[in-house]
């Protein structure tokens, strides 16, 4: 893998009792890569403790339109969550930087998801979406 | 024709709410509504489902206070297995339940609230969020993020794991505590507390500068509920329930098994979450207030000496009856973080806090089990019945939003009436209205957080129907 993945770090969040929803986790276990991984349901601060020692941190969710799978590197943006303790990429980026005193390289991987009802199996269409996110994922750890 | 605004949704994470404001033809509000498009599928999800795995299950609920459900579901299996669990597994589960008391209630406060108070209510959008407090004040921000991880800590050390902990089983708790990680909590908490003490001067500097603001933001007569423990002081982990008019009288102090005689819960079209009131005074006189606001309200006392000393001050705002304006919750949610942090302290200095005595074993002895804690933002109640093996038949779920419910979209009506000029909407308007339902602190409960919803948007239209103008933040 030419990026170093010991300081590279995978962040899978979602709910996985909540069908697609929780395609970021499911995706991690299909990763052997030797490579860091966290699982989280909301993403929030508590995380900049467990990325401190990381440069990238490419997280994973599942998402509710668009195409299959989508990365796209994420760029610190001043935005307000009006409600939920749960911090969007683009706001977490700027409490890392801040806090951690770092500069970091986030990146999003994004899986579309068809069904978030409850249940603990993912749709087929968001299976088949599970799998080309696995190889679109270790293809970019290859090659970037 | 009315005009009408929508706010839809307010936020995608803890679930989906729209804020609908009719106006009428000079601008004015005529009504407002806050909608929750909840669904209950959770209790039909846990049905089949043999008893003892639900408190694993349920802080699936919400990946923002999974504890809470995590105990209040554990106390349900207890009462299922008709045990009373030995002391030092009380004192456990009740040094994680403050875990999540002190992170969430300092997060909020630093995090959602802290904008508003800090950098103003007009601010730009663009600086009033978490990144313009890190630039305008890096030290506080630093705090906030100490003091989350020192709650995430407490939980961390003594269940094994900071999110969806296994450690509270029917019974008791599945480990026993260590001594080297009650002294890292320990060596800690005075400095916590000095932070918490920095919201609260934040909190009470506010309040000072801004007496009317507070006094009439979302400021309306309601009852207030809440855990108290035999002496009328405040407990966030056991005890009766109390009920209080809103007038100051306590109405009723009940066990809570006896929930379901007190509480009712009405259904309005026009919103899927029902809206919990107390039974004996009818719909809409019971409808009441749940969280910091309303327990700090209900409670005569706190057991900690400088929660307590805040206690008196708070309770001196209106003179000793219920403090109404609902800004108070921010200053109420801090004395409780307080108390979070002193409670941590009495518990880790009691020797029983590591015993090994923490589980007692059972068999299924009762058709029903009732659980009952103070989430941090309200009572959270769970209910299952199970057949003679323990197998979930039926599951009854009252979240702490949902106590909430009738007062937060009274809430949005009051605020927007106060604030909103339909023919002049502004930016600072809306944040007034989100305010509103910021004070709550709601959680929907939905639990789900896929990328690819836009978290707000208003619209304006014209008495034709026409959209003239929208105010939309991504």
């Amino acid at each position: 893998m030419s990026k170093e993945t010991n300081k590279t770090v995978l962040v899978g969040f979602g709910n996985e009792y909540r069908k697609d929803d929780g395609l970021g986790i499911r995706l991690l276990d299909l990763i052997d890569e030797k490579i860091s991984k966290i699982k989280i349901q909301e993403l929030s601060i508590d995380i900049l403790d467990d990325i401190k020692d990381f440069e990238t941190v490419i997280f994973v969710d599942a998402a509710l339109e668009g195409e299959d799978i989508n990365l796209r590197k994420i760029e610190k943006e001043l935005k307000f969550s009006p409600l939920t303790h749960h911090l969007s990429p683009e706001e977490l980026l700027i409490w890392a930087e801040n806090i951690n005193k770092k500069n970091y390289e986030f990146y999003l991987l994004s899986i579309r998801g068809y069904d978030f009802d409850f249940g603990e199996e993912p749709s087929e269409e968001g299976k088949k979406n599970l799998l080309k996110a696995k190889d679109f994922l270790l293809k970019f750890l290859k090659e970037h | 024709m009315n005009k009408k605004i929508t706010i839809s949704p307010v936020t995608r994470i803890e679930g989906h709410a729209r804020v609908t404001i009719f106006l009428n033809d000079e601008g004015k509000v005529d009504e407002a509504y806050l909608h929750i498009d909840q669904f209950r599928g959770f209790e039909k999800f846990s049905e089949g489902r043999y008893f003892a795995e639900m408190p694993i299950i349920t802080p699936r609920i919400c990946g923002i206070c999974p504890v809470s459900h995590h105990l209040a579901s554990a106390k349900a299996t207890d009462d299922i297995l008709g045990v009373d669990i030995p002391r030092p597994a009380k004192l456990l589960r009740e040094l994680i339940h403050m875990g999540q008391i002190i992170q969430s209630h300092s997060m909020h406060f630093f995090e959602l609230a802290g904008p508003d108070l800090i950098l103003g209510w007009d601010a730009d959008p663009r600086i009033r969020n978490v990144a313009g407090l890190i630039q305008a004040n890096p030290e506080l921000a630093l705090k906030a993020v100490k003091l989350r991880r020192f709650g995430q800590r407490i939980i961390e050390l003594v269940a094994g794991r900071r999110i969806h902990p296994t450690f509270a089983i029917p019974g008791g708790v599945n480990q026993a505590f260590d001594p080297k990680s009650r002294d890292e909590i320990l060596k800690g908490i005075d400095e916590m507390i000095s932070y918490v003490e920095d919201g609260i001067s934040i909190a009470t500097k506010y309040i000072e500068d801004n007496k009317e603001v507070c006094d009439k933001f979302a400021s309306f007569p309601t009852g207030y509920m809440g855990l108290v423990k035999d002496d009328g002081s405040l407990e966030l982990y056991d005890g009766k329930i109390r009920f209080m008019d809103k007038d100051g009288n306590v109405v009723k102090d009940f066990k809570d098994k006896y929930y379901l005689k007190y509480i009712g819960e009405r259904v309005e079209d026009w919103s899927y979450l029902k809206f919990p009131y107390y039974k004996p005074l009818g719909w809409p006189e019971g409808v009441y207030r749940v969280g910091p606001l309303g327990r700090l309200n209900v409670v005569d006392k706190i057991s900690t000496p400088i929660a307590n000393e805040h206690l008196k001050n708070f309770k001196k705002i209106n003179d000793g009856k219920p403090v109404e304006g609902s800004l108070y919750f921010h200053y109420a949610r801090l004395i409780e973080a307080i108390y979070g942090l002193e409670r941590t302290k009495e518990i880790l200095e009691d020797p029983e806090c590591l015993s090994k005595d923490v589980l007692l074993s059972g068999k299924v002895s009762n058709e029903e089990g009732i659980g009952v804690i103070e989430a941090p933002r309200g009572t959270l109640i769970h209910h299952y019945w199970v057949d003679e093996k323990g197998t979930i038949e039926k599951v009854n779920l009252i979240v702490a939003t949902g106590h909430n419910n009738w007062a937060m979209s009274k809430s949005v009506e009051n605020v927007a009436k106060g604030f909103i000029d339909g023919k002049n909407l502004t930016e600072g308007m809306l944040n007034r209205v989100e305010g509103a339902i910021r004070c709550y602190d709601p959680c929907l409960s939905c639990s789900t957080h896929a990328i690819g919803k836009m978290p707000l948007l208003i619209e304006l239209y014209d008495s034709n129907g026409n959209l003239i103008n929208f105010v939309k933040r991504d």
